[in-house]
């Protein structure tokens, strides 16, 4: 069995029994993206909303709305079938409060969560378990054996399975 | 001589990253006088060190790893001149310093653990970060002339990686590289490790260079 960690911005694609981890992802959001029948998945680790807003896209896996098309078409690439993928999405916190920031009271995670959910219905995809929002870090682990997404939340040290 | 091959990456001139090295000196020689008032000992510190930093690496340049626990104050701040330009100060103190910085400034038996910290502990913390964090800007602001106003402190106490995550994130997508000082402070019986991370939005680094060369600083240099 192998762990692949996506860092800020990647996605990696593995096959059971394989383990897929993103650490520490405060209003970033993770993306699992998985085939149950074959075991084939990927997970992505979004940064930011929308590439459109930035002068320089550097990498497809840093944006949600170019992250979704990508992981599909890797997870796909890898042997899943494309009409039974679906996702299970994590992060999308907001660490601080951000009280009277003048133009940047956006609050990014919540953005990105907005973006996740609304580029995964655009491409067909259900998600079938979240947890998103609130104001803790977490750190995620995708089981491409039993499609169980645990999340570590930060400080407080509680595991969640979704 | 310091290697400058990564600042220019950055789209940082050579002066540029002095003045920034020579204005956080300044800022940080200030923050320590204010610690050292504050907690009634001697306080050392060492010369701030400037660096850019690659996004994905800050955590692990920091203190090693994303899921550490720290705890973290941040001071936007804007230009009054132009809002539009800020400049934004995070303070960094491990667990060790964040509990050390505790066990000096309130009575009873230290923290065993960050997450379970009360209101008055959180908020010693987020005190102290702030008081340090504003004699940074206020040295900043008299030795260059700028007028940066900051903003209510905020404070999260959690993994490294998700705090810096939220700092990349929300201003400015396009920025890929950071700009690091990092200073230590120590005092006589507890060691506390402060770090401090500049972050310049687009503009504002110009700005403090107009300031202190002059209006055709930049013509100048073309």
């Amino acid at each position: 069995m192998t762990t692949l960690t996506a860092r800020i911005g990647e996605i990696v694609v593995g096959r059971a029994p394989d383990e897929l981890e993103a650490l520490a992802l405060g209003s970033c959001v993770a993306i699992a993206l998985y085939d149950p029948v074959n075991k084939i998945g990927s997970l992505s680790h979004v940064l930011l909303p929308e590439s459109s807003n930035y002068k320089v896209v550097d990498k497809a896996g840093k944006y949600a709305d170019t992250a979704i098309p990508e992981a599909i078409r890797l997870t796909v690439a890898k042997g899943a079938n494309r009409e039974r993928l679906r996702a299970k999405i994590a992060g999308g916190a907001k660490m601080f409060e951000m009280t009277g920031v003048n133009r940047l009271t956006v609050d990014v995670g919540s953005r990105n969560v907005e973006s996740v959910r609304r580029h995964l219905k655009e491409n067909g995809i259900p998600i079938v378990a979240d947890d998103t929002g609130q104001n803790f870090g977490r750190t995620v682990n995708f089981s491409l054996e039993t499609a169980v997404l645990s999340i570590r939340m930060g400080a407080r040290k509680q595991i969640k399975h979704i | 001589m310091r290697d400058y091959e990564d600042f220019t990456e950055t789209g940082f001139s050579e002066m540029e990253i002095e003045v920034l090295q020579e204005i956080s000196n300044i800022g940080v020689g200030h923050a320590a006088t204010a610690l050292s008032q504050l907690l009634h000992r001697r306080v050392d510190m060492s010369i701030p060190y400037v660096e850019v930093v690659n996004y994905d690496k800050i955590s692990e340049r920091l203190i090693g790893s994303d899921e550490a626990i720290v705890s973290s104050v941040l001071v936007d701040t804007y230009s009054v001149d132009d809002p539009e330009k800020m400049l934004n100060f995070l303070l960094i103190f491990d667990d060790k310093s964040s509990k050390n910085v505790l066990s000096i400034l309130r009575t009873g038996e230290p923290p065993q653990d960050l997450s379970e910290l009360d209101e008055v502990s959180m908020s010693i913390i987020e005190e102290t970060g702030n008081i340090l964090l504003l004699h940074t800007i206020s040295a900043i602001n008299t030795f260059s002339g700028t007028k940066w106003f900051p903003s209510a402190p905020q404070q999260s106490i959690d993994m490294l990686g998700a705090i810096i995550d939220e700092i990349i994130g929300r201003d400015s997508g396009e920025h890929t590289k950071f700009l690091l000082v990092e200073c230590d402070v120590f005092t006589d019986e507890e060691t506390l490790k402060g770090m401090i991370l500049i972050i310049p939005n687009e503009g504002a680094l110009k700005l403090i260079m107009t300031k202190l060369y002059g209006e055709d600083f930049f013509e100048m240099m073309e």
